[in-house]
């Protein structure tokens, strides 16, 4: 199981975010509390301090109220001893006589205050008091506020880490979708631009590998041209030896059988041209790149066919042929439709027809074949491709590479081989080839 | 008639010469380069028959030399090597025909006879697919030694149709070789024509390649065929 990298990266830095504003917040939290108690003990000095000496003197009685409006956080001045005024326990408070001069807190029926004590000109203690619940909260207002700006940052911060991974990984994505796009025919390099700095050495050591690719499936396809090249020579040897013995008289017996010999030879003949033609298909040397008239294609490769049809007892014929330009190497062009032409003719049964067409349509040509043949089962229309494959039960005695020829032919055009059944219901395979127009 | 033949590989080499043998030619075989050189500074050949990957000097090289001394034999390229580019190159420096690995000896042998008929200055005032005949000066035809005269407008047609046996000319192709620049196609001449031409010589003489046009037969090249000289 693969992880992604990404999903782990951003959840280990969320973690690490939401833990370090947590302690951040619980740290600023606790420190602008004790900051905020000491502020208010301070405050409770100064209202002590800045009591006037009438307010300090005795009997105080009467409560004299200093603060703002909230009356939870009023002060209450109190000589000792005295007696409460309010009977309401949170607004008034009795200050006993023991209290020590200086700042405590008191519990006084179940309410807490914090208490200044004092002695006035007089020499009498008395004091100043603040509810602590009243205390409490300005403490926690205050400190709920340090953590605000926390609380909405710390969102806004996962997103921007979330957005930057993907913007960092995106290169990644690109080069793999690259990766995928390359294939035996087409063994392109990665481009490195754009792609982040630590991934750079990974993208060299995949064009080295293309590269050694490349090298490796080059050397497989000049073996085969090389092979089916030496073999040109002896073959056309024993094709003329064979052509000189049936210049000799013979028994009737062994003329019979000379002509299987010869038959044979032909089909040697065959399959060391498709071979050569496979291989020049598939090459990346000698490509020529210049403007090919498609329908002058079809033209010849019918002409070429006609004798193979002929012989076949095959209608082969044109049903329309639009002016069509395409760009690519010629000989690709013409390797891509007789050989297409041919395989119709090939396993079309005596009696049939094959119709060729030549379509411009929006910019694309499309040329089809259309023959009453068998026709080719769903299952196998990708594996006829393949090079040496044949359907089963079938006698058709060509070289198993014309329609690989065909593929590779149309890669290197730069165009789109389909297979699929006749439109009009009939029995029939439907060849169609599509390519941009010039 | 003598012929050189210029091959390295001794299977075929003897095999092409037993077959020019049994075709009445004279043969000198050489295998190299070098010696194929020296056997043309020193003997007239009326043919040449010349490989390209030879040992000692290049085929094309040995081909240089001769034209560039001014012999103008009527020289055949047999080679393995056979992609549009190579042919162009040999044919560029001076060959006359070039003929790929493997061949049928009928084919080799329809080749030798076409490149003696041209050298011969026997130029083409016949055209024929072996069946067909028609003579350019007295725009007659001949369909198995038959004599038939023909109109205008037919010789017109039937010379497009022979100047490429094989190839399909198109209804506007070959209108455009029975009618003048101007001048008023009538929309049937060219079934009118072709009808005419069918009755003459036989309705299977010209070929109709359904949705493409029409054709006469490419000669036929018999894969044992022999010619005694």
């Amino acid at each position: 199981m693969n992880s992604s990298l990404r999903r782990r990266l951003f959840i280990w830095l969320s973690v690490a975010i939401i833990l370090m504003s947590g302690t951040m917040a619980a740290l600023s939290f606790a420190l602008s509390w004790s900051d905020a108690s000491e502020v208010e003990d301070a405050q409770l000095r100064q209202v002590l301090a800045a009591l006037t000496p009438q307010q300090r003197v005795a009997p105080m009685t009467h409560l004299p109220l200093v603060g703002g409006e909230d009356a939870e956080a009023h002060y209450v001045v109190r000589a000792l001893g005295s007696g409460e005024v309010d009977p309401d326990r949170f607004a008034d408070v009795f200050l006993p006589v023991t209290l020590p001069a200086g700042l405590q807190t008191l519990e006084s029926r179940g309410v807490q205050w914090r208490v200044m004590v004092s002695r006035n000109a007089g020499g009498q203690m008395f004091g100043v008091a603040q509810r602590l619940r009243a205390r409490d909260e300005q403490a926690r207002d205050s400190a709920v506020y340090t953590l605000v700006p926390m609380l909405v940052l710390v969102p806004l911060l996962l997103l921007i880490v979330h957005r930057l991974l993907r913007q960092g990984f995106a290169p990644l994505a690109t080069l793999s979708r690259e990766v995928d796009q390359v294939d035996g025919s087409r063994l392109a390099e990665l481009d490195p631009a754009g792609i982040p700095l630590e991934a750079v050495p990974l993208v060299h050591a995949v064009n080295r590998l293309l590269e050694r690719l490349g090298l490796v499936l080059e050397q497989q396809r000049r073996m085969v041209a090389d092979a089916a090249h030496e073999l040109r020579t002896p073959v056309a040897a024993t094709r003329v030896q064979a052509d000189n013995l049936a210049h000799a008289t013979l028994p009737p017996e062994a003329r019979e059988r000379l002509d299987a010999l010869q038959r044979g030879l032909g089909r040697i003949s065959e399959l060391i041209e498709q071979l050569l033609r496979l291989a020049r298909v598939q090459g990346h040397a000698m490509v020529t790149d210049k403007p090919v008239a498609l329908d002058a294609v079809v033209r010849t490769a019918i002409e070429e066919t006609l004798v193979l049809a002929e012989s076949h007892g095959v209608d082969l014929g044109c049903v329309r042929l639009d002016t069509a330009a395409v760009r690519g190497d010629p000989a690709h062009a013409y390797a891509l439709v007789r050989n297409a032409i041919d395989n119709a003719v090939r396993y079309t049964p005596a009696g049939g027809a094959v119709d060729v067409s030549v379509e411009v349509q929006a910019g694309f040509v499309q040329v089809v074949i259309e023959d009453t043949g068998p026709g080719i089962e769903p299952a196998q229309r990708e594996r006829v491709f393949e090079p040496f494959f044949r359907i089963l039960g079938s006698q058709q005695t060509g070289s198993g590479l014309g329609l690989a020829i065909v593929r590779s032919a149309a890669k290197a055009l730069g165009g789109r081989v389909e297979l699929g059944a006749r439109r009009d219901g009939r029995s029939g395979l439907r060849f169609t080839y599509r390519q941009k127009v010039e | 008639m003598r012929v050189l033949l210029v091959e390295d590989d001794q299977m075929l080499g003897s095999a092409v010469l037993q077959a020019l043998h049994d075709a009445s030619y004279a043969v000198d075989w050489v295998a190299d380069g070098a010696k194929a050189s020296a056997a043309l500074e020193r003997h007239d050949f009326e043919l040449i028959l010349l490989d390209l990957g030879l040992p000692n000097r290049d085929g094309l090289e040995v081909l240089r030399r001769l034209r560039a001394g001014g012999d103008a034999t009527p020289v055949l390229i047999i080679t393995a090597r056979d992609t549009v580019d190579e042919r162009i190159e040999g044919l560029d420096i001076g060959a006359d025909d070039y003929l790929g690995k493997p061949f049928a000896v009928g084919e080799l042998l329809a080749r030798l006879r076409a490149l003696m008929r041209r050298s011969a200055g026997a130029a083409t005032s016949v055209l024929t697919n072996g069946v067909v005949s028609l003579e350019l000066v007295s725009k007659l035809a001949f369909v198995d030694g038959v004599e038939q005269s023909l109109s205008n407008r037919e010789f017109a047609l039937l010379q497009a149709l022979m100047l490429r046996p094989g190839a399909v000319l198109s209804r506007t192709q070959l209108e455009q070789t029975i009618y003048g620049w101007g001048e008023e196609v009538e929309s049937n001449a060219v079934d009118v024509i072709i009808h005419g031409l069918r009755r003459k010589l036989g309705s299977e003489r010209i070929r109709n390649v359904r949705g493409l046009g029409w054709m006469v037969e490419r000669p036929h090249i018999p894969t044992n065929g022999r010619d005694a000289r």
